[in-house]
């Protein structure tokens, strides 16, 4: 029997080859099958949905509080409650104990023995300032297992200077507010490389946990903004007299469905420097003085 | 709900493109030799790839996109026919034969005359658009041993006439 198929498949295709495919239009199919009128009105569905959806998104954006309900950006943010804790327990960079500290710790009078820390514990929060003038904020465990706080001076000329442990779960001092009212703890410094000058000025800080955000106003009227480091510390130095701190502000923050949220919580004025005549260091390494200025 | 379908014909739409890019000229072919009509087998081409289009909200991909699109084809080239059986090369359809080749063009041409309008469609099918019997099928809307038996009928008469031919 002949196997009739590659000799049919052959003379078939010589009888009649493959037409030219130049008549091709495929927009004319589409046009043809009305594929574009669908399409189209396929957009202007969606299109109202889309705008259907956002009206009423921000119908009740807007009248959700008026109304008396809560408003619908808050239902997926909550608002942080204060607290004075960190995920890792004591915050902050492991460091050598000062002696100051380790002094501090032993000499603490019988009355104040509840402040006395784990000095295998002492950690660094935040540091500001140069070599010759520095702030630190210090973190230890308190004997209690709470975390206590302290601050740290140092300047080349007068040596190591601070303030001693205070633990976060003290009971308040009378007529002080407790420590969970306090958003932010300060530690400031300024002082100059003679009695009568003022030409540095240290600001270190801890901001409890709900704030997310410090601003400090400056003497020369600008506001910036502070960075909060992982331990929540935060610092500033300067040298130009025009730049000292003037205010510092708080602000607890958080995020919603729609929006970031942010609540003023805390404002320290700082130490105004008066009387004292901000000048530049200057002479010997410091480099020239301006006219009028003795180094 | 209706944007999840019309992503799924958006699809759809963009793989019957690629078909006719690809094949449009063997679309063509079989939509001449239908409707005897160039014009007309490409009005019957760009139509039966609208009416595929069309129906895509009823098609349930039973058996091959091609096979379905042959189908919308042949239809719209049978309502463009000249005749009402679909037919047979005639000389203006047929490529200049060589010398040593004309007796045989001449005799596959006396063969396909000589067949049936379906069995005739079904040669074209298989040899023109390529198609196997499982699409044929769907494309004639038969079954598969129709196809078979439908072109083992004709390829009976291509040898009949093979040897009724005096070479």
């Amino acid at each position: 029997m002949i196997d009739v198929e590659p000799f049919v498949r052959t003379q078939l295709e010589r009888l009649m080859p493959l037409p030219e495919a130049s008549g091709r239009d495929w927009a004319d199919v589409l046009e043809r099958s009305g594929h574009h009128h669908r399409r189209r009105r396929r957009s202007a569905r969606l299109a109202i949905v889309l705008v259907a959806l956002a009206l009423l998104a921000l119908t009740l954006l807007v009248a959700a509080p008026a109304l008396g309900f809560r408003s619908v950006a808050d239902v997926f943010g909550e608002e942080p409650s204060p607290s004075w804790t960190w995920p890792e327990g004591v915050p902050g960079e492991p460091i050598q104990v000062p002696d100051i500290v380790r002094s501090a710790n032993q000499q603490l009078p019988a009355k104040r023995l509840d402040d006395r820390v784990d000095l295998g514990s002492v950690r660094q929060i935040v540091s500001a300032g140069s070599a010759e003038a520095s702030d630190a904020f210090l973190a230890a465990r308190g004997i209690n297992g709470d975390v206590c706080l302290a601050r740290l001076g140092r300047t080349g000329s007068r040596g190591t200077s601070g303030s001693p442990f205070a633990c976060l779960d003290d009971p308040p001092k009378p007529g002080a507010p407790s420590t969970k009212d306090q958003a932010v703890f300060v530690g400031s410094s300024a002082g100059g490389h003679r009695g009568s000058v003022v030409d540095y000025s240290n600001l270190i800080g801890v901001v409890r946990a709900d704030v997310g955000r410090v601003e400090l106003e400056l003497v020369d009227g600008e506001t910036i903004e502070l960075q909060l480091n992982r331990w929540r510390g935060f610092g500033y130095s300067t040298t130009d007299p025009r730049r000292f701190p003037k205010t510092l502000r708080v602000y607890r923050t958080w995020n919603s469905l729609f929006r970031r949220h942010e609540k003023l919580v805390g404002q320290v004025p700082l130490q105004q420097v008066n009387g004292l005549a901000p000048t530049p260091l200057c002479g010997g390494k410091y480099g020239p003085c301006p006219e009028g200025v003795t180094p | 709900m209706w944007i999840n379908n019309d992503v799924e014909q958006d699809a759809q739409v963009a793989d019957l493109e690629a078909l006719y890019r690809a094949r449009y000229g063997h679309f063509l072919r079989v939509a001449i030799l239908i409707t005897r009509d160039q014009g007309n087998a490409h009005d019957a081409v760009q139509e039966g790839f609208a009416a595929t289009i069309r129906s895509f909200p009823s098609y349930r991909a039973e058996g091959p996109l091609e096979a379905w699109v042959w189908r919308a084809v042949v239809n719209a080239a049978k309502k463009q026919q000249r005749h009402p059986s679909e037919a047979p090369l005639e000389d203006d359809d047929v490529a200049s034969a060589q010398n040593g080749d004309a007796a045989e063009a001449r005799l596959v041409r006396t063969w396909i005359a000589s067949l049936p309008g379906r069995q005739r469609l079904t040669v074209y099918l298989r040899y023109y658009a390529d198609l196997d019997y499982r699409a044929i099928a769907t494309v004639l809307d038969v079954e598969v041993g129709t196809v078979s038996a439908t072109l083992s009928a004709a390829h009976r008469s291509l040898r009949k006439t093979i040897e009724e031919v005096p070479q």
